[in-house]
C-alpha cells in the first residue's frame, strides 16, 4: 500500500518536473536552451553527494554496530550513487561545451566529483572481487570511510589547482544572490524533489535485492 | 625505542634481501619505467621541446604505474609464500609491521623514481633534478607507500589483485599526484610556484592524515 502511494507521488512529481523543464520554465537569456540541462545536472549532483555522505555514515554504523542492515544499505547507496554520479558527470560535460567552450576543465568541484566517482566505483569493484563474508563487508566499510576522509583533501588540492565553477546561488551553500527567476528556482527545486524521491525509491528496491542476494549466499554456504 | 627501530629494519631488510636474490621487482620496474618514458618520447614529435606541464605529467604517470606494479608484485609474493602471515605471528606491535612494509616500498619507489628521472633526462634532453623534485620525492613516497601498503594487503587476498590495487590506490592518491606534478612542473620550467607553501602543506597533511588513520585501521583489517 505504502509502496503504491510512494510510486504514485514520485511518478507524478517526475512528470510535473519534466513538464516544467520542457514547457513551463522560461529560457535563460545568456545560456539559452542549454541552461535547461542544469535542471537534470543539479538534482543528480545533489543525489550523488547525498549518496556519498550516506555511504560514509552507513559504513561507520556498520563498523560500530556490526549489523548487516547497514552494510546492505551502504552497498545499495553506493550503487545508486555511482549511477547518479554518471548522470551528473555526463550532463555536466554536455552543458560545459557550449557554455565554457570545453568539455572538461580541472576545476575543483569537477575534479572532486570525478575522483569520488572513481573511489566509489573501486569500492563496488572491491565488493565483487573479494570473497563474500564478514571480512569483505568490514574492509569495504573501511574503504568507504577512507574515501570520505580523502574527499576534503581532494577538494582542497583541486581548489589550489584551478577555479572556474559557477558559485551556488540556490540553497544553504549559496554565496551570492540568485540571478535565477522565480520560475527557474521552482523548477529546479521540483526537479531536486523528483530526483530525491526517485533516488530513495531506487535505493529501497536495491536494498531489498542486495539483502535477498546476501540471504541466498548464506543459505548456499 | 632502539629495539623497535631494529625490528623495523630487520623486517624491511628481509624484503630487500629477498628482492636482491630474486630481482623480480627491480627488473619489472626498470623495464616498465623505461617502456613508459620511451613511449612518451617516441610519440612526441619534438622531445627536446617538451612543455614543463607535460614533462611533469609523464614523470609522475610513470612513477604511479610502475609503483603500483611493484606493489602488486610485492604483495602477491607475500600472499603466495605466506610470509606476511608468518611475520604477523611475531610478538611485535602490528604497527611496526605496517611501518616496515612502508619502508620497503619507500625504497622500491625511490629506485623506480631514480630510473624514471634518468630515462626522462636522456629521452627528453632535460634535467628534472631540482630542489622541487627533491622535496617532492620523500613526501610523495611516504604517502604513496602508506596507502599502497594498506591496499596492497587488502587486494592480495582477492581475485585480480593487480587491477584491484591500482583501482583502489590511484583515486585515493590523486591529491599527492597533483602536489608532485605541480612542484615538478615548477622545477622543470624554472619558474617559482606561487603556491609552493600551499602544495607543500597539502602533501605533508596528506601523509600525516593517512599515516595516522591507516596505522589505526591496519590492525582492524589484519584481524579479518
Amino acid at each position: 500500500m505504502f509502496r503504491n502511494i510512494y510510486l504514485t507521488i514520485s511518478g507524478a512529481i517526475t512528470l510535473l518536473s519534466i513538464w516544467m523543464i520542457f514547457i513551463w520554465v522560461p529560457t535563460e537569456v545568456n545560456q539559452g536552451l542549454v541552461q535547461r540541462i542544469l535542471y537534470v545536472h543539479v538534482p543528480f549532483a545533489w543525489a550523488s553527494m547525498v549518496a556519498i555522505i550516506a555511504v560514509a555514515i552507513t559504513s561507520l554504523m556498520f563498523l560500530v554496530t556490526k549489523k548487516i542492515f547497514w552494510d546492505n544499505l551502504s552497498q545499495s547507496l553506493a550503487e545508486v550513487g555511482v549511477v547518479s554520479a554518471i548522470v551528473m558527470l555526463f550532463s555536466g560535460i554536455v552543458w560545459a561545451k557550449p557554455v565554457w567552450g570545453v568539455w572538461w576543465t580541472g576545476e575543483a568541484k569537477l575534479t572532486t566529483a570525478l575522483i569520488l566517482f572513481l573511489i566509489y566505483c573501486a569500492y563496488l569493484v572491491f565488493r565483487n572481487y573479494f570473497p563474500p563474508g564478514d571480512a569483505r563487508n568490514r574492509i569495504a566499510a573501511i574503504i568507504a570511510l577512507i574515501g570520505a576522509i580523502d574527499s576534503p583533501i581532494i577538494y582542497y588540492a583541486a581548489q589550489i589547482w584551478q577555479q572556474n565553477h559557477p558559485q551556488a546561488v540556490v540553497g544553504p551553500l549559496a554565496t551570492q544572490d540568485s540571478s535565477l527567476s522565480s520560475e527557474m528556482v521552482i523548477t529546479l527545486l521540483t526537479c531536486v524533489l523528483a530526483v530525491t524521491l526517485m533516488f530513495v525509491g531506487i535505493v529501497w528496491v536495491q536494498y531489498k535485492t542486495v539483502s535477498r542476494k546476501g540471504l541466498k549466499n548464506v543459505q548456499i554456504s | 625505542m632502539k629495539n623497535w627501530v631494529k625490528i623495523l629494519l630487520t623486517i624491511s631488510s628481509k624484503d630487500l634481501i629477498i628482492e636482491l636474490k630474486s630481482k623480480e621487482i627491480i627488473v619489472t620496474i626498470t623495464l616498465f619505467s623505461l617502456l613508459v618514458v620511451s613511449i612518451f618520447s617516441v610519440t612526441s614529435s619534438n622531445p627536446s621541446n617538451l612543455s614543463a606541464e607535460i614533462g611533469a605529467g609523464i614523470i609522475w604517470a610513470s612513477v604511479v604505474f610502475s609503483g603500483s606494479i611493484a606493489m602488486s608484485k610485492f604483495f602477491s609474493h607475500e600472499e603466495k609464500d605466506e610470509t606476511l602471515n608468518a611475520i604477523l605471528l611475531m610478538p611485535v606491535p602490528i604497527e611496526l609491521i605496517f611501518f616496515s612494509k612502508i619502508l620497503s616500498l619507500f625504497i622500491f619507489l625511490t629506485i623506480s623514481e631514480c630510473l624514471i628521472i634518468g630515462a626522462f633526462s636522456i629521452f627528453f634532453n632535460s634535467n628534472p633534478l631540482s630542489i622541487y623534485i627533491l622535496t617532492v620525492i620523500p613526501i610523495f613516497n611516504l604517502g604513496f607507500s602508506c596507502v599502497g601498503t594498506f591496499f596492497g594487503i587488502i587486494s592480495s587476498k582477492s581475485r585480480s589483485n593487480e587491477i584491484l590495487l591500482t583501482l583502489l590506490l590511484v583515486p585515493i592518491v590523486i591529491p599527492l599526484i597533483m602536489f608532485a606534478t605541480e612542484l615538478t612542473k615548477a622545477g622543470l620550467s624554472g619558474i617559482h610556484s606561487p603556491n609552493f607553501n600551499l602544495w607543500l602543506s597539502l602533501g605533508i597533511l596528506f601523509d600525516i592524515i593517512f599515516l595516522v588513520v591507516l596505522t589505526f585501521l591496519f590492525g582492524k583489517i589484519i584481524d579479518q
